[in-house]
C-alpha cells in the first residue's frame, strides 16, 4: 500500500472553482492593495534616514501628530460616553421613531466627508447656529483644535453605537434579574454586572473610532482652518508635502501613520479574539 | 446497484477517520452504518457519495456494480444523498426543491416542463405531502423537511440512496413513524440504500444488514439478528443494547468470574488473560440464596416496575452494579423486595477473552 | 422619603416591573443625553446643508447645476462608481466563495488582508498610487513615454476609489457564506448541477440581500470619497473633478450656495442610502427569524 499523489493546499471538495476564485481574489488583492501599499515601504526604505529623521522631527509635523492623536482621543472618548447613551436608548427603550433614529446613526458613514466638512463648518463657525453660542462662551469652534475634535466626533459616532448595540442585545435579562433578586440596586447592577459585560465592545468601538479619526481628512480640513503649528492634522501635512513634490517626506509621514494604524488594528483584532474566547468560555 | 468499498483509509491530519475499511453492499439492500460518534460512519458515507476524498493508496477503490467511480464526476454517480439537516434549498419551494435535479440537466436530457411536473407530483404522492408544494422549507416541520429531502434525492432516480443520520434531528415520536415509513418505502422502490445512525434500535428495526463501526474500523457486518445475538466482540455486544459486564481471569483453561466458571470460546485460552463476561439484563436470572443455584451473590437496591419490564438494580459484594430485567409475569410469580440478598446467574452470556483490556 | 417609596411600592404591586427596566428619571436623562448628542452632531449639520443651499432661493439652487463643470463632476462620479462597484462586487464574490466554501492554509491571513484598506487613511490610499504611477513613481517615466495618464487623470481617480471601497462587498459576503455552510451546494452538485448552476441557483439567491447591502455601502462610499481622490485627481475642472471635489472647489471660491447645492445632492444620496440600507437590514432580519421560528424546525437552528 503506497501513497500516491502530493498533499494539496486545500482539502478535497466536490465544489468547483477554488483555484479560479482564490487565484483571482489574490491577484486583485495584490494589484489593488498589496503592491501599491508596498510601494510606500520601498520608498521609505530607499530614502535616507537623515531625510526621514528631519521630516519626522520637524516641529510642524510633530505638532500635527500631537493634534491628530489628541483630538482623535478626545473625540473617541466623547463618542464612548454619548455612544453608550445612544446605544442604551436604542436597545432598551421603546419609543416612536426609534427605527428612524437607529438608521440615522449611520449618517456619518453615508455622508461624503466633504459634505460633512462644509456642513459642520457652517454650523460651528462664528455665525453658525451652534458656533455663535460657543464663540460667545469664549470657545472658538472653528479654526481651532476644538473644531478638529468636533469633526472627528461626528465621523466616529457610528462606531461606538454599532459595536455596543449587539453587545447590549446579547445581555441576558435573567442575569440582571438575578442581580436584582440578590438585592443589587440598578446602579450597582450596571456597574458590576452590565458594564463588565459590555466593556470589550466599548473598548473596540473606542479604538475603531480613534483609528478612523486618525486618518480622517475631508471632514476636518474645512473646519480646522489649517493654520501651521496650530490646526494642521497629519493627513493634511501629507497632502501638503505632496503638493510641494516632497515625495520622500510625504511617504515617511504616511509610513509612520500606517504603522500606527496597524498597531491599532492588531489591538482591535486581539481584543475581538479575546472577547470571543471569553464568550466561548462562558 | 451493488457497492464495493476496498481498503479505504481517510486521515484528517493526525486523526485516522477510516482505517483500511472494506465493505460489500449487495444490490437492493438497505444497510445501516451503526457506530458511536467519531467511529467514521459519516465519513464512509460521504466517501461513497463522492463528497469526500480518501487517502490515495494504490489498492483503495470504490466500485459501483464493479465499476471504479473514484475518478467519476460526482454529479454523474447518480447518488441520492439525504443530509442530516436536510440541506433543502431555503429560497426554493418544495416543488422547486424536488424538481432541481431534473431542471439542471443538460438541455438534451432535460425532461419537459410537463414531465417534470408529473414526476414531482408522483414523488409528492410517494412522500404523502401533496398540496404543500408551494411552501418554503422554513414553513415545514422537521418530519416534512426530511421527506422533501428524500423526494429531492429520489427525483434523479438514483442508483444508490445514501442517508446521513436521517432521523437524528427529529423528536422521538416523529422518528418512530418515519423509520417505519422508510422501511416500507424501501420495500417498494428497492434501491440500494445506506444510512448512518448512532441509534442501535433504529439500525436493528430498519436495516436488512447492519455494519457496526468503531474508531475507523468495521467491527461486524451482519443481519440484525446476527449482530444482536452473535456479536463478534465485546464492543458490538455493548453497543447493541444494555449489558452487564463482569471481569474475570483465565485460570486453568477456564474463564472464572467469582463463583461462575465457564468454558471459554475457542482460541485465546492463555492463563492470566483478562476475560470479560457480557450478559444482557434480560438474560440474567435472580434466585433466592441457598436454593442451590450457582451465581454471583448480590443485594437488591432498587426495583422499578413501571414500564414494559421490571427493572431491578443490584449491588454485588464488591459493590458493582448489576441490572436485571424480568417480565411482569415472572416478577408476579416470584416477587422480590429491596434489600433482599439473592444469587444472580446468567441464562445466556458471551465471554470475550482479550490479551489486553481496552 | 416615605411618601416616594410607598408610591413606588404601590405602582410595583399594580404592575410587576421587570428588573431590567430603568427608573423614569434615568430613562429621561439617558434619552436626553443621547438625543441632544444626535441632534447637535447629526441633525443640525444635515439641516444646515439644505438651508445653506436654499439660502438664495430655489432659482439660485437650480442654477448651481446648470454649470457644465457641475455636470461633468456628476458624470465622473457616476462613471467612477460604475467601474469600482462592479469590480469590487466580482472580487467580493470570488473571495467569499474561496474563503467560505473551502478549507485552506493562510485563510485567516487572507480575511485580514481583505479588510486592510479600511485601516489606511484615504490620503495614504491616494499617495500609494502616486508612488506607483506618478512622475517620480515606479511606472511614471514609462507611462509618460507611452502617453498614458493615470495620476491626475480619470484612471487614478478610479483606482483610488476602488482601493477605499475594496472591502465592502467581500466583508458582507464572507461571514454570511461561512454561516450558510456548503451542504446546499453539495446537495446541488450531487443532484447533477454544474458549478455555475450551483452558484447561480443556490449560492447567489441565498446571499442576495447581503450582496445588495454590500453594494449599497460600496456605492455610497464610491460616490462620496474625497481624501483619496483628492490626492490623485489633480483637481482639473471638468475633467478629473468628482462631485465631492467640485464641492470643495466651489466652497474655496466662496461660492457657498453652489457648493451646498451640490452637497445637498450628495446628502440626498446619503439619505437614500440610509433608507435602502435599513430596508435591506429589515429584510435580512425577517429572513433569519423566519428560519429560526419554523414550526418543529429542530434542524433549522444550526
Amino acid at each position: 500500500m503506497t501513497l500516491s499523489g502530493a498533499p494539496s493546499l486545500k482539502r478535497r471538495s466536490v465544489l468547483p472553482g477554488f483555484g479560479l476564485t482564490l487565484g483571482y481574489a489574490v491577484l486583485y488583492l495584490s494589484l489593488i492593495v498589496l503592491i501599491p501599499l508596498s510601494a510606500l515601504f520601498f520608498k521609505t526604505a530607499t530614502a535616507s534616514w537623515d531625510h526621514i529623521g528631519r521630516t519626522l522631527s520637524d516641529p510642524r509635523v510633530l505638532n500635527a501628530f500631537r493634534l491628530s492623536v489628541g483630538a482623535s482621543l478626545a473625540a473617541a472618548a466623547v463618542n464612548a460616553v454619548f455612544g453608550l447613551a445612544v446605544a442604551w436608548m436604542l436597545v432598551r427603550y421603546r419609543f416612536p421613531g426609534k427605527r428612524i433614529i437607529d438608521a440615522f446613526v449611520d449618517l456619518p458613514f453615508a455622508l461624503p466627508t466633504a459634505v460633512s466638512g462644509i456642513a459642520l463648518t457652517a454650523v460651528y463657525d462664528q455665525n453658525g447656529w451652534i458656533g455663535r453660542w460657543l464663540y460667545a462662551a469664549g470657545m472658538p469652534s472653528t479654526n481651532s483644535s476644538l473644531g478638529v475634535a468636533l469633526a472627528l466626533t461626528f465621523i466616529g459616532l457610528p462606531f461606538v453605537v454599532r459595536t455596543l448595540q449587539p453587545a447590549l442585545e446579547d445581555l441576558d435579562p435573567e442575569v440582571e434579574e438575578a442581580a436584582a433578586s440578590l438585592g443589587a440596586g440598578r446602579l450597582s447592577t450596571f456597574l458590576y454586572v452590565i458594564f463588565p459585560a459590555i466593556r470589550p465592545a466599548l473598548l473596540t468601538g473606542f479604538t475603531l473610532a480613534f483609528a478612523r479619526a486618525l486618518g480622517e481628512y475631508g471632514s476636518v480640513i474645512f473646519i480646522a482652518g489649517n493654520m501651521p503649528m496650530k490646526t494642521e492634522i497629519v493627513p493634511l501635512v501629507i497632502v501638503m508635502k505632496l503638493e510641494q513634490y516632497d515625495y520622500t517626506g510625504a511617504t515617511a509621514i504616511a509610513a509612520a501613520m500606517l504603522v500606527l494604524s496597524f498597531v491599532l488594528l492588531l489591538a482591535i483584532n486581539g481584543l475581538q479574539w479575546w472577547t470571543a474566547r471569553h464568550r466561548a468560555a462562558r | 446497484m451493488s457497492i464495493q468499498v476496498r481498503n479505504i483509509t481517510k486521515t484528517f491530519g493526525n486523526f485516522v477517520a477510516l482505517d483500511r475499511v472494506s465493505l460489500d453492499i449487495p444490490d437492493g439492500e438497505l444497510v445501516a452504518l451503526l457506530g458511536p460518534s467519531g467511529s467514521g460512519k459519516t465519513t464512509l458515507l460521504r466517501i461513497i457519495a463522492g463528497l469526500e476524498g480518501f487517502d490515495p493508496y494504490e489498492d483503495s477503490e470504490i466500485l459501483f456494480d464493479g465499476q471504479n467511480v473514484a475518478r467519476q464526476n460526482v454529479g454523474r454517480r447518480k447518488v441520492g444523498f439525504v443530509f442530516q439537516h436536510y440541506a433543502l434549498f431555503r429560497h426554493m419551494t418544495v416543488f422547486e426543491n424536488i424538481a432541481f435535479g431534473l431542471r439542471v440537466r443538460p438541455r438534451g436530457s432535460r425532461p419537459t416542463r410537463s414531465q417534470i411536473r408529473e414526476r414531482v407530483g408522483e414523488l409528492l404522492e410517494l412522500i404523502q405531502l401533496e398540496g404543500i408544494e408551494n411552501r418554503y422549507p422554513a414553513q415545514l416541520s422537521g418530519g416534512q423537511r426530511q421527506r422533501v429531502a428524500l423526494a429531492r434525492a429520489l427525483a434523479i432516480q438514483p442508483q444508490v440512496l445514501l442517508l446521513d443520520e436521517p432521523f437524528g434531528a427529529l423528536d422521538a415520536k416523529v422518528r418512530l413513524g418515519l423509520r417505519r415509513w422508510l422501511r416500507r418505502l424501501h420495500d417498494e422502490i428497492h434501491v440500494t440504500s445506506v444510512f448512518v445512525t448512532h441509534d442501535q434500535e433504529e439500525a436493528l428495526e430498519v436495516a436488512d444488514r447492519v455494519v457496526v463501526m468503531n474508531q475507523g474500523r468495521i467491527e461486524q457486518v451482519g443481519t440484525p439478528d446476527e449482530v444482536f445475538h452473535q456479536p463478534a466482540n465485546a464492543f458490538v455486544m455493548d453497543f447493541l443494547g444494555n449489558v452487564n459486564l463482569f471481569r474475570g481471569r483465565m485460570e486453568a483453561g477456564r474463564a472464572v468470574f467469582g463463583a461462575l466458571v465457564f468454558e471459554p470460546p475457542p482460541g485465546a485460552v492463555i492463563d492470566g488473560n483478562t476475560a470479560r463476561l457480557l450478559v444482557r439484563p434480560h438474560d440474567l436470572e435472580i434466585h433466592a440464596r441457598g436454593d442451590g443455584h450457582v451465581g454471583l451473590e448480590a443485594r437488591i437496591t432498587r426495583i422499578q416496575s413501571a414500564g414494559p419490564v421490571v427493572k431491578i438494580e443490584l449491588a454485588t459484594d464488591s459493590n458493582e452494579s448489576v441490572f436485571v430485567e424480568l417480565s411482569h409475569e415472572r416478577f408476579r410469580q416470584r416477587p422480590h423486595a429491596v434489600g433482599e440478598s439473592v444469587v444472580v446467574a446468567p441464562r445466556d452470556s458471551r465471554i470475550f477473552v482479550e490479551e489486553y483490556t481496552i | 422619603m416615605p411618601a416616594l417609596s410607598s408610591r413606588t411600592a404601590a405602582s410595583a404591586a399594580a404592575r410587576p416591573k421587570p428588573a431590567a427596566d430603568d427608573p423614569l428619571w434615568v430613562k429621561l436623562l439617558v434619552s436626553f443625553a443621547a438625543l441632544s448628542f444626535l441632534v447637535v452632531f447629526l441633525a443640525v449639520p444635515l439641516a444646515a446643508v439644505f438651508v445653506e443651499a436654499l439660502r438664495k432661493g430655489l432659482a439660485a439652487y437650480f442654477d448651481s447645476f446648470r454649470h457644465p463643470d457641475a455636470w461633468a463632476a456628476i458624470r465622473l462620479s457616476l462613471l467612477v462608481a460604475g467601474i469600482a462597484v462592479p469590480l469590487n462586487l466580482v472580487f467580493g464574490l470570488a473571495a467569499s466563495w474561496a474563503i467560505a466554501k473551502f478549507e485552506f492554509r493562510g485563510k485567516s491571513v487572507l480575511i485580514s488582508l481583505v479588510d486592510l484598506p479600511f485601516a489606511v487613511s484615504p490620503v495614504i490610499a491616494g499617495l500609494i498610487y502616486v508612488l506607483v504611477f506618478g512622475m517620480q513613481g515606479w511606472f511614471g517615466p514609462w507611462l509618460a513615454a507611452h502617453n498614458i495618464e493615470i495620476i491626475f487623470a480619470v484612471p487614478g481617480v478610479v483606482l483610488a476609489t476602488i482601493f477605499v471601497t475594496f472591502p465592502f462587498v467581500a466583508r458582507e459576503l464572507i461571514p454570511l457564506m461561512q454561516e450558510q455552510g456548503i451542504e446546499e451546494e453539495e446537495a446541488a452538485i450531487l443532484l447533477g448541477a454544474s458549478g455555475w448552476q450551483t452558484f447561480w441557483r443556490v449560492t447567489l439567491p441565498n446571499v442576495k440581500w447581503g450582496l445588495l447591502y454590500g453594494v449599497i455601502l460600496c456605492n455610497a462610499r464610491a460616490l462620496g470619497e474625497f481624501g483619496a481622490v483628492s490626492v490623485v485627481s489633480g483637481h482639473l475642472r471638468g475633467r478629473t473633478n468628482t462631485m465631492p471635489l467640485h464641492v470643495e472647489i466651489l466652497y474655496n471660491e466662496y461660492n457657498a450656495v453652489a457648493a451646498f447645492s451640490v452637497a445637498s445632492l450628495l446628502a440626498l444620496l446619503a439619505l437614500v442610502t440610509l433608507v435602502l440600507k435599513t430596508l435591506v437590514e429589515m429584510r435580512m432580519k425577517s429572513h433569519q427569524t423566519e428560519e429560526h421560528a419554523a414550526p418543529g424546525g429542530t434542524g433549522a437552528g444550526r
